[in-house]
């Protein structure tokens, strides 16, 4: 794939690469690992395969072989050759193809999947007839959170502020964080605490008063008091939301988070078995 | 005090040994991560010294469906720290680190503490300091403790900071490995950044280039 013109944020990202952390070194990987393994299963790719995460503005590129493709996550008005192409959806797409995005509609990022089709010649681009619509997981619900280990070190009327407020997430809100907007928190007392390790969805007290999400490209330790964790589960959600966006916070418990995890990832291998299937009957029937 | 285990989240857990920086409190926690990276846990993923704390971050389908999910491996945890490990914990390494001391906040850092900046060369470069472990940035090091004598406040809205530079921070000091913005008075500079270990050993060395 060729580069035509830069994006605002484009970079191949896959599932985050755990083992370092003790080196200082992030897991990193997509904002949003349930529209990456989407869009992975739909063109037969590997699990652990890169995609393009792209934000808005969002680059042009172009495809120097023939490709099979999947366009996953926000909908930017995805285009090949200048003819919006369906979501979520498998496309080939022939060598010289160009690959743009026209206009935010929703979400933050984009995830495109590609897969080089090495024994078949593609002459003009051809949408498959079967899509993968994940439904009732971008919905507006308040995403759910986990206690922290310092949610008791703030005011009664913080933690009522936190579950029953909605937060706008402020415009310097990136990969590594959210900063979110709302009256300042309080501490029932001042917060002295050791830096620590701290994950993806770790929702931590600025000195401001303010919370900020850690997201994917979080560090891996903090000093700062961390007030509640945003369940796994709801992690793709929140990294389809941004500037602008508001959103609410409803308390759950750990069983709860491992129930709605185990269900994801139920969910994805029934979506990866089911792509397998179609890939290989479409390539039976067409050899 | 006895280890305290809590949920950071849903999929990993943070073992609490102290709430101090102290090397005493710091071998416990060098004893243990050497202890959890031979006998991984089932589903360890990570696991992430600090000051006082060992955090272990675990795939959380293997532990959801089949150890009872966190609360299941809080469990395992706890039998684990109750055994006696005694499997030998590498010797931290001593790094010598050759510093220039002509750091941007030199004279700020002199005047704050109330010393010259002689002073404060002479009392950081004369402490041999541990590296508690790494974090914020890939091979940052997080060495102490300082001298109280030339214990200084972090900048309030961070700075841009080159690589090599050496600063200070409350009773920290380290090295930045690659620029960056950051909070710590920059004190010197050195062109020397080793591979750190958590539990190594540092000096540094005043030199004029």
């Amino acid at each position: 794939m060729k580069l035509i013109k830069k994006g605002l944020l484009d970079t191949w990202q896959g599932l985050p690469i755990y083992g370092l952390q003790h080196e200082g070194i992030p897991p990193g990987g997509a904002m949003d690992t349930f529209s990456l393994q989407i869009a992975n299963a739909l063109v037969g790719n590997d699990v652990y395969d890169k995609a393009l995460e792209i934000h808005f503005p969002a680059g042009v590129y172009q495809f120097e072989t023939s490709t099979l493709i999947a366009i996953c996550g926000a909908n930017f008005t995805a285009c090949v050759d200048n003819v919006e192409v369906p979501m979520n959806q498998p496309i080939k797409v022939p060598p010289g193809a160009i690959l743009s995005c026209k206009k935010p509609v929703s979400g933050q990022r984009v995830y495109v999947a590609t897969r080089e089709l090495k024994d078949e010649q593609v002459s003009r681009v051809k949408i498959l007839p079967w899509s993968m619509n994940p439904e009732n997981v971008f919905t507006d619900e308040p995403i759910r959170i986990l206690c922290g280990r310092e949610w008791d070190q703030i005011k009664a009327c913080s933690q009522q502020l936190v579950l029953s407020k909605s937060f706008a997430i402020s415009p310097t809100s990136n990969r590594m964080g959210y900063q979110l907007i709302q009256e300042p928190l309080k501490m029932a007392s001042p917060a002295t605490m050791l830096s620590s390790a701290v994950t993806a969805g770790t929702i931590q007290l600025l000195p401001s008063g303010q919370l900020v999400v850690l997201m994917a490209g979080h560090q891996t330790t903090g000093g700062y008091p961390r007030l509640a964790h945003v369940i796994s589960a709801d992690l793709p959600r929140l990294a389809q939301k941004g500037a602008g966006d508001s959103l609410r916070f409803s308390l759950t418990d750990a069983v709860t988070a491992e129930y709605e995890w185990i269900l994801v990832q139920n969910y994805l291998q029934q979506v990866r078995n089911v792509c397998a299937l179609k890939l290989r009957q479409h390539r039976f029937d067409h050899h | 005090m006895n280890p305290q285990i809590y949920e950071l989240g849903d999929s990993a857990l943070t073992i609490e040994f102290g709430d101090e920086i102290s090397e005493n409190v710091h071998q416990e926690v060098m004893k243990r991560f050497y202890q959890f990276q031979s006998f991984p846990l089932p589903g360890t993923l990570d696991l992430i010294p600090a000051y006082a704390s060992l955090t272990i971050v675990f795939d959380l389908g293997v532990v959801a469906s089949r150890f009872e999910g966190l609360a299941g491996m809080k469990n395992l945890i706890e039998q684990k720290l109750a055994e006696n490990f005694t499997a030998v914990i590498p010797e931290g390494r001593l790094h010598e680190i050759p510093c220039e001391y002509k750091g941007a906040d030199l004279s700020f850092v002199a005047k704050s503490c109330g010393l010259s900046e002689q002073e404060i060369i002479r009392i950081h470069s004369e402490k041999e300091y541990t590296v508690y472990f790494l974090g914020f940035l890939p091979g940052f090091a997080y060495m102490g403790t300082t001298d109280e004598r030339i214990t200084v406040s972090r900048k309030l809205t961070p700075a841009p900071i080159q690589q090599g530079d050496i600063g200070l921070a409350g009773n920290q000091t380290g090295i930045y490995p690659s620029a960056s913005p950051g909070g710590w008075q920059i004190i010197g500079r050195t062109t020397t950044i080793p591979h750190f270990r958590a539990g190594d050993r540092v000096r540094f060395i005043p030199v004029t280039v």
